[in-house]
């Protein structure tokens, strides 16, 4: 590669040559810029010292109120989600990444997120916010993906699975460079992901394959299924060691779902071929168990709603907007409108169970291990993405529709 | 990462004082037009989108996220701007293909016009990127800021450029 980086530095110098002298440039615009915005300064300058103020209070504020609360040892937050949620801001003198670490059993179920002032420090917090601190002090800067326990989480870079603690317990398959094709298994323990023979694929694409690894065990490969190619490409949606089977989707090149598989990991049949059912698909995601598969704007439905398919091909029943996100046992679904409402619905009878604050839109939506409860993650367009990841809120949703609101102006890792 | 002079800089630049922009931006102009005739290829059309990046930098610091380095956001504007005169109708039709460099005066070795070659085939964000880290120097973190991109994926695009030209390059080679 350094051979390479030379090569380039030269082959760039020998192009830049023929830009010439640039002497004198420097100045020439500097002057011609501030000449060109003479008339309007003083009012731009006092409207930018204005806002300037209230964006460095905001984010002040933003980060010293995450802080303090997930510092506390009750909940993070307990406000109820309003179109608004508002902050009783307490100037911090200097914001610190958070110290204290995790302290809940290994089992009991969190969110990991970026800690709010070192983005590569993993930070946790249960889901009913009643404990919160350290996972890891570094390893998050390039993203991450944890269970759905939050118990062990894949790292972007060396392929490596950690537990809670932050120490390397196991290595996923790195045959794909690509990113994260994987998805984590039901249990937990095990990691589906597809990789393929060339860390960059080919244009025209090269079989992908199916396999599984957990922390303690060999990884297999479990079947050939789906492609990777140079501008497409194929991953998992679903993956359950429980049911015996995961959701494997071929994306286009433009990310629509082109195709999707449902594989019996214990044998690695193919136990369903959308292409042989005539389905066209396009936008696809499905519960954890893989017992629903939710299909935007596809063949079997109108444009702007969602069908959901049984494993077997079957129509289940349609969802207004498009389902963004499955509850653990498949009844609640996180669906978006064309407005960009967010909303959580029962779609076996189409009941509204919560609607989001007016104004925040989706990011992503993680389901709660074992129960009907969702965390929701919406952007709000007040935060400044400073980091690798865009601020989110967190709400935890259940199914009466109470919601609580855990998580403010964090970078979340699901 | 922002240094505190430069967010001290920013601040002052942003309050209206024009030492301070000038110190802050300054040093950024050469390689912003660096960048700007590496997309466009024309000394002229590259000094207007940087004079217009000068300019438009000058209006909108105050829209500078805190903590986005000064750096990668100004070779963000250049580069939005590049895009916009590419875009142009008189651009296209009086360019040769899209990410051909000029003509060379004089015949360069083998090896280096398949190298150049091979950088002219390159789609053109995919150049960029290269650009950005191994000719200006900008870490993997710049680049990614200055392209919108997660630093993960700057850094697939750049290893992803560096395979094309190079395909024997092993794995582990990956910036």
């Amino acid at each position: 590669m350094n051979d390479l980086q030379r090569e380039l530095r030269a082959a760039f110098d020998r192009q830049q040559a023929e830009l010439g002298d640039t002497s004198g440039l420097r100045q020439r615009m500097l002057r011609k810029a501030m000449a060109a915005n003479e008339p309007r300064r003083s009012q731009v300058f006092r409207t930018a010292v204005g806002l300037a103020a209230v964006l460095v209070a905001a984010a002040a504020v933003g980060t010293t109120v995450i802080i303090r609360e997930l510092s506390h040892s009750g909940p993070a937050v307990t406000s109820t989600p309003s179109a608004s949620p508002s902050l009783n801001p307490t100037p911090s003198a200097a914001a610190t990444p958070m110290a204290q670490t995790l302290h809940v059993p290994l089992t009991t179920p969190v969110m990991l997120f970026h800690d709010p002032v070192a983005s590569d420090q993993i930070d946790g917090i249960t889901w009913d916010g009643t404990a919160s601190g350290r996972v890891a002090a570094t390893g998050g800067a390039f993203g991450l993906l944890p269970n759905p326990m939050g118990t062990l989480y894949a790292g972007f870079s060396g392929s490596g699975i950690y537990d809670r603690s932050g120490q390397l317990v196991a290595r996923y398959d790195s045959g794909n460079q690509k990113g994260f094709a994987g998805w984590w298994a039901d249990d937990g323990r095990h990691y589906c992901q597809l990789v393929s023979a060339s860390a960059l694929p080919p244009a025209g694409g090269e079989p992908a394959t199916l396999r599984l690894s957990a922390p303690g065990e060999t990884s297999r490969a479990v079947a050939q299924v789906g492609s990777m190619g140079d501008q497409f490409g194929a991953g998992v949606v679903a993956c359950s060691v429980l049911r015996d089977r995961a959701m494997v989707v071929q994306w286009n090149a433009d990310g629509s779902s082109r195709q999707f598989w449902v594989v019996q990991l214990s044998t690695g049949r193919i136990l369903l071929d959308s292409a042989r059912l005539g389905i066209t698909m396009r936008q696809i995601v499905a519960s954890a168990d893989g017992q629903y598969i939710a299909d935007f704007g596809g063949s079997q439905g109108p444009a702007d709603e969602t069908t959901i398919y049984s494993p077997s091909g079957s129509v289940l029943g349609h969802a207004p907007g498009t389902v963004q996100a499955f509850s653990w046992d498949g009844t609640l679904v996180v669906v978006t409108g064309s407005d960009g409402s967010v909303s959580v619905i029962r779609w076996r009878d189409g009941i509204h169970v919560w609607n989001a604050p007016h104004g925040l839109t989706f990011y992503d939506a993680l389901p709660d291990p074992g129960s009907q409860q969702l965390a929701v993650a919406l952007r709000n367009t007040d935060y400044q993405q400073t980091g690798g990841f865009p601020p989110v809120d967190v709400y935890v949703v259940g199914p009466d529709g109470q919601a609580t609101q855990l998580l403010k102006r964090v970078e979340v890792a699901f | 990462m922002v240094s505190n002079t430069e967010g001290s800089l920013r601040d002052r630049a942003m309050a209206g004082d024009e030492a301070a922009f000038e110190a802050l931006a300054g040093p950024l102009i050469e390689p912003g037009l660096r960048l700007a005739y590496s997309m466009l290829g024309d000394r002229s059309e590259a000094e207007d989108a940087t004079q217009e990046a000068v300019i438009r930098a000058w209006r909108k610091l105050h829209q500078l996220r805190p903590g986005t380095p000064v750096r990668a956001w100004f070779f963000a504007i250049v580069a939005n701007q590049c895009r916009n005169v590419r875009r142009t109708r008189w651009f296209r039709l009086t360019r040769i293909e899209p990410g051909q460099y000029p003509a060379r005066p004089s015949e360069p070795d083998v090896e280096h016009l398949d190298l150049e070659r091979g950088l002219a085939r390159l789609p053109e964000h995919d150049r960029q990127a290269l650009f950005m880290h191994f000719y200006l120097d900008l870490p993997i973190e710049e680049v990614a800021a200055a392209l919108g991109l997660s630093p993960a994926a700057a850094k697939a695009r750049i290893y992803r450029a560096c395979h094309r030209l190079r395909p024997d390059l092993v794995q582990e080679d990956a910036p």
